[in-house]
């Protein structure tokens, strides 16, 4: 079987049973540059010139276990170390209570964790298992969802769907503070079959009714997850077919059980991480869902899976994906080892509409092309310059100039460097004639403006 | 509008100026580098210039337009003082120093001084013999300093080394060696960027203006009439009595600087500015600086004194008053005919903060109408039924702040928890207010019962959020009374980042006498109430003619930093992106800087002529 795909080839017509297998160099597609950078970017937020150097040197099954912070001794070091920075940093940004300074510090992590896949995927979980600070207000709660999704994020989905049922941030945000047995709130019952596990069309409205009576005496009181019994309705209830559930905990696994659970997750990642459109069709994400259920459910070997596939490492691959404000923003940050004033990249990323902990609804970031309008362009453009003209801005600890000078990138060779580490498509003469002026830091801004630079 | 149609923005591009005058003097250093047989073989010589009488002189060039005049000491009356090698010797210092950006410009300094085969010290001492003067005229929206030479033949030398230098230095860039120049009544005046300079004999002009020049020129050649020396509003900017100053011998203070300011013009020229409005925008700058802002809105001109002590830097301002000014809306900052005066400070131990001032709160409640714009008087109409709701019906303005006398006392200290004890994450000084009741026999029972509401509303809404609740004890004895409220631990609960913020409360109500005590922690109620003598003495300190006495000390404000160093380090990472060895770097020497010092000291008197002087001493 060839290895090649012709990157036009419609989504349909792609073999699933050749799109899954795992990649493999060969003469003909080489474990190169390019390839490096879209299992970063798609993996991650990008990678800096020594993780691409030694990406490109140990081949890409090593680079995979580099997303995990993994592979080494060195890094699985600095690992450690980085988690005890960002618990210190944690520790301070939650006794403030300030949620852009949570903000900032997810950010921090984003930018500087030795593990983005995980960064990357609490990122996903965040837009999934949507809630919006501006309604639950409190820093503590949104830290601590945050950190259980961390902590799940490429870990078992079943207990994660658990854990999340009894989110105290969730609840607030979903009005399930208290749930009645004579006034079952459906709020929380809905969302998790049409917008955490199933999707629209595989429940019923009675489904919902009898879900929500599962989780009446489920509440939060003084910020913490409680069990009413005085509240339950402890009669029996019939959902999806099964009629012998009694409580909030039964129920969730009775939704997880569902045939449509993992094809509707292995869906959503698969357009998280390989194509924002159109629509994979259902055979080439049955092997997804089936090794998603084989794996015991596990994200984590789901992802691994989809990652290391030869459809991923193709030349299909590149270019599908927008990239959100915040890959926009982190790439850019890793790829140039830049360092700023967090809080407000944060503040910017917001106004582009990727605000962290700000989802805009229930539904999470729609993604996709819906991130790209004349607007957020002109909006990107400018997040480039200001980010380039704040003074707290460096890279590995210099000026723009001196960090080129560093990695002996001339001003000539800047923009073909810039071409190859961060856009996919290459680009025109013309384009490059029009973005080839001054400093550095003048030329990324130029082509901050070039819309090519929004694809991944 | 023309450019001459808008002084206050032309003026304000003056603060440019400052950069070209300071490129100027240094263009200046480096150009008589090559004069090294000049150099050393006359420094035993160096003459002695009157600087009374230079400053007489350049009263008499400057313009009397000039809206600005400052005066700072030849450098060789001041640049050896001991506070030179104390901030030398310290550590922060050091770490500048010794940091790669300061190291280039050393080696550049050393190059320099090499080649002129004399220290910087030398040439800024001989530049400055008459000392330095500054005027902002804002007729020609010019700036001039006249530098008092030590004398004119070595200050030709000086100009014909700077002009070569300049030249050599325009010629590498542009290829033009030439330097503009133009003949005013046989002055000679060059043009070298946007800054002009010429020689006026022994005196040394530079300035970004030629109307100026030429107006300056006219004084020096003709002696023309309407210089600064005839400006009448400088006739009242001149010092009034000092300060009381504890006992300390005046020939040890040393003026380094002084200005005037016209600020009828600046009143003129800046109308719009917030300093210059008669109605506040913002109520807690108004409770701060109501008085200050009066005078900047009435006195013809400040007058500022920069001075060095043995062991302190001052400032000294002073404003030709009139309390006339402070009748009609402020004469709740400066009490009846300006005689409201505070008591003295709390005299508590490691105290981070101490202030004592004269305020008429209820007065200043109740003119609010008069003193702040529509915005913030509907704000406080709002906060003023919320209150009076709070204090059980009482009118706030009237009854509750009404009832307390206006001579006030705060004073704020670190807390420290034992160490078998759970501390909070962010810790927070204790802070406490005291003053006189009016009437104690009525209104302590009053206070009381507004407190044991106020702790219960605080329990109410606490509860509804899921924050830890109040206990309210109480606990009197034969000279006081205290009430407080103690944040209970919730057994049932996590603190697994320790404890919230509001354990930094325990708030209390105390009486001593006629006074009380409100303080946001019961462990500082007890230290006051455990000396009352400090509190209910109501004879003024020696400094009787005070209105205003605030203390910071240096060593509490860093400790109480060190105590929440993790946040500031924290804070400063996400914020400049530092990494963590970096971020620490910053905050320390942040600490060091404060070992420097040892605390910072306002005070403020209104009389004839109203005082504040800012004091810093160092350690």
């Amino acid at each position: 079987m060839s290895y090649e795909i012709d990157p036009a080839t419609p989504i349909d017509q792609i073999d699933p049973n050749w799109a899954w297998e795992p990649w493999q160099a060969n003469a003909k597609e080489p474990w190169d540059e390019a390839r490096v950078h879209l299992l970063f970017r798609r993996g991650g937020f990008g990678c800096s010139i020594q993780e691409r150097d030694e990406a490109l040197k140990r081949g890409p099954q090593h680079s995979l276990r580099m997303l995990y912070g993994d592979g080494s001794q060195q890094l699985r070091s600095r690992v450690e170390s980085f988690e005890e920075e960002s618990e210190s940093l944690a520790s301070a940004v939650r006794a403030g209570g300030n949620l852009e300074a949570l903000a900032a510090w997810w950010m921090h992590r984003i930018v500087k964790s030795p593990s983005p896949i995980v960064e990357k995927m609490t990122l996903f979980w965040h837009g999934h298992f949507a809630t919006g600070a501006e309604k639950v207000i409190d820093a503590e709660l949104m830290y601590i969802q945050n950190r259980s999704l961390r902590a799940r994020a490429v870990g078992d989905f079943r207990a994660m769907v658990h854990e999340i049922s009894k989110d105290p941030a969730m609840l607030i945000y979903l009005d399930s503070i208290s749930n009645r047995k004579a006034h079952p709130n459906e709020n929380y019952a809905r969302e998790l079959m049409e917008l955490f596990c199933l999707g629209e069309g595989n429940y019923t409205e009675r489904d919902v009714q009898e879900l929500a009576r599962c989780f009446t005496g489920w509440e939060i009181r003084r910020k913490m997850f409680r069990f009413n019994p005085y509240q339950h309705d402890s009669g029996m209830k019939q959902i999806l077919g099964r009629s012998d559930i009694e409580s909030g905990e039964q129920a969730v696994d009775v939704v997880l059980d569902q045939p449509n659970m993992p094809r509707f997750i292995a869906t959503k990642i698969f357009r998280y991480l390989v194509c924002d459109e159109p629509q994979a069709p259902a055979p080439l994400i049955e092997p997804l869902a089936n090794h998603f259920v084989q794996s015991g459910y596990s994200i984590g070997s789901l992802v691994d899976r989809i990652l290391s596939s030869r459809l991923m490492l193709s030349s299909w691959c590149a270019g599908r994906k927008v990239r959100s404000p915040v890959e926009f923003a982190a790439e850019l940050m890793r790829g140039l080892s830049a360092t700023s004033n967090l809080e407000r990249v944060s503040k910017l990323l917001k106004q582009l509409g990727q605000g962290l902990f700000f989802p805009p609804n229930v539904k999470g970031w729609e993604g996709g092309r819906s991130w790209i309008n004349s607007s957020t362009l002109i909006g990107r453009a400018n997040f480039v310059v200001d980010l380039l003209a704040d003074g707290n801005t460096r890279f590995d600890g210099k000026p723009l100039d001196a960090w080129c000078t560093a990695h002996s990138i001339s001003n000539n060779e800047w923009l073909e460097w810039l071409e190859r580490s961060l856009l996919v498509l290459p680009l025109t003469e013309e384009e490059k004639n029009r973005c080839r002026s001054g400093s550095p830091a003048t030329m990324l801004g130029l082509l901050a403006r070039n819309p090519k630079i929004h694809l991944s | 509008m023309t450019e001459k149609d808008c002084p206050p923005a032309a003026i304000r591009k003056q603060s440019h100026l400052f950069f070209y005058l300071f490129f100027v003097l240094t263009s200046c250093l480096s150009a008589i580098a090559q004069d090294a047989t000049d150099a050393e073989s006359t420094s035993s010589k160096d003459v002695k210039v009157d600087v009374e009488q230079a400053k007489s002189d350049a009263e008499r060039l400057l313009p009397s337009t000039a809206m600005m005049f400052m005066q700072i000491a030849p450098v060789d009356l001041w640049v050896n003082h001991p506070l030179r090698d104390r901030i030398f010797e310290s550590e922060p210092f050091q770490q500048i120093w010794d940091s790669p950006q300061v190291l280039n410009a050393r080696t550049a300094l050393v190059a320099g001084e090499w080649a002129m085969g004399m220290k910087l010290e030398t040439l800024a001492k001989r530049l400055t013999a008459g000392g330095v003067y500054v005027a902002i005229d804002p007729d020609t929206e010019g700036i001039a300093m006249l530098m008092r030479t030590r004398d004119e033949k070595w200050l030709q030398r000086t100009i014909t080394k700077l002009l070569e230098f300049a030249r050599n230095n325009q010629g590498n860039e542009t290829g033009q060696r030439e330097i503009p120049s133009a003949v005013y009544k046989g002055i000679r005046g060059y043009k070298f960027q946007d800054t002009g300079f010429a020689q006026l004999g022994p005196w040394l002009l530079v300035t970004n203006k030629n109307e100026l020049a030429k107006s300056i020129v006219d004084h020096y050649v003709d002696g023309s009439s309407g210089s600064l020396a005839d400006a009448t509003w400088r006739v009242s900017s001149t010092h009034g009595p000092d300060l009381p100053r504890e006992g300390q011998d005046k020939s040890s203070i040393m003026s380094i600087a002084t200005a005037e300011v016209d600020l009828a013009t600046a009143r003129r020229l800046f109308a719009s500015n917030d300093l210059f409005r008669e109605q506040a925008k913002d109520f807690g700058a108004e409770l701060l600086l109501g008085g200050i802002l009066e005078l900047l809105q009435n006195a013809p001109s400040v007058a500022v004194d920069l001075r060095l002590e043995p062991d302190a830097v001052s400032t000294d301002i002073s404003f030709p008053t009139e309390m006339k000014w402070f009748e009609d809306s402020r004469e709740h900052y400066v009490g009846p005919r300006g005689e409201g005066k505070s008591l003295p400070l709390l005299a508590v131990e490691d105290s981070i903060a101490s202030l004592s001032t004269y305020r008429n709160l209820s007065e200043m409640w109740l003119r609010a109408g008069d003193l702040f714009d529509q915005q913030v008087n509907d704000q406080l109409a709002q906060a003023d039924n919320t209150l009076t709701t709070l204090f059980s019906g009482r009118d706030f303005g009237t009854d509750i702040l009404g009832a307390i006398e206006p001579e006030i006392r705060m004073v704020a200290t670190p807390q420290t928890w034992e160490s078998d004890q759970a501390e909070p994450s962010v810790k927070l000084p204790a802070f406490a207010m005291v003053g006189k009741l009016k009437n104690p026999r009525a209104m302590q029972k009053e206070m009381k019962r507004i407190f044991q509401s106020f702790i219960g509303f605080l329990n109410v809404v606490g509860a509804m959020e899921g924050q830890p609740q109040l206990d309210l004890m109480s606990e009197t004895s034969e000279n006081s009374s205290l009430y407080w409220g103690e944040y209970v631990v919730d057994a049932d609960r996590k603190y697994e980042n320790g404890l919230p913020i509001q354990f930094n409360f325990s708030p209390a109500l105390a009486f001593v006498g006629d006074h009380m005590i409100l303080s946001s922690t019961t462990k500082l109620a007890k230290q006051l109430i455990l000396h009352p003598d400090r509190i209910v003495s109501d004879q003024t300190s020696s400094n009787s003619s005070l209105h205003t006495e605030f203390v910071i000390s240096a060593e509490s404000v860093q400790q109480a930093l060190v105590a929440n160093r993790d946040s500031l380090i924290a804070q400063n990472m996400l914020e400049k992106g530092h990494t963590r060895v970096e971020a620490v770097k910053e905050i320390d020497t942040l600490m060091g800087i404060l070992e420097l010092l040892d605390e910072f000291k306002l005070e403020m008197a209104f009389a004839e002529r109203s005082m504040m002087k800012l004091r810093v001493n160092y350690r």
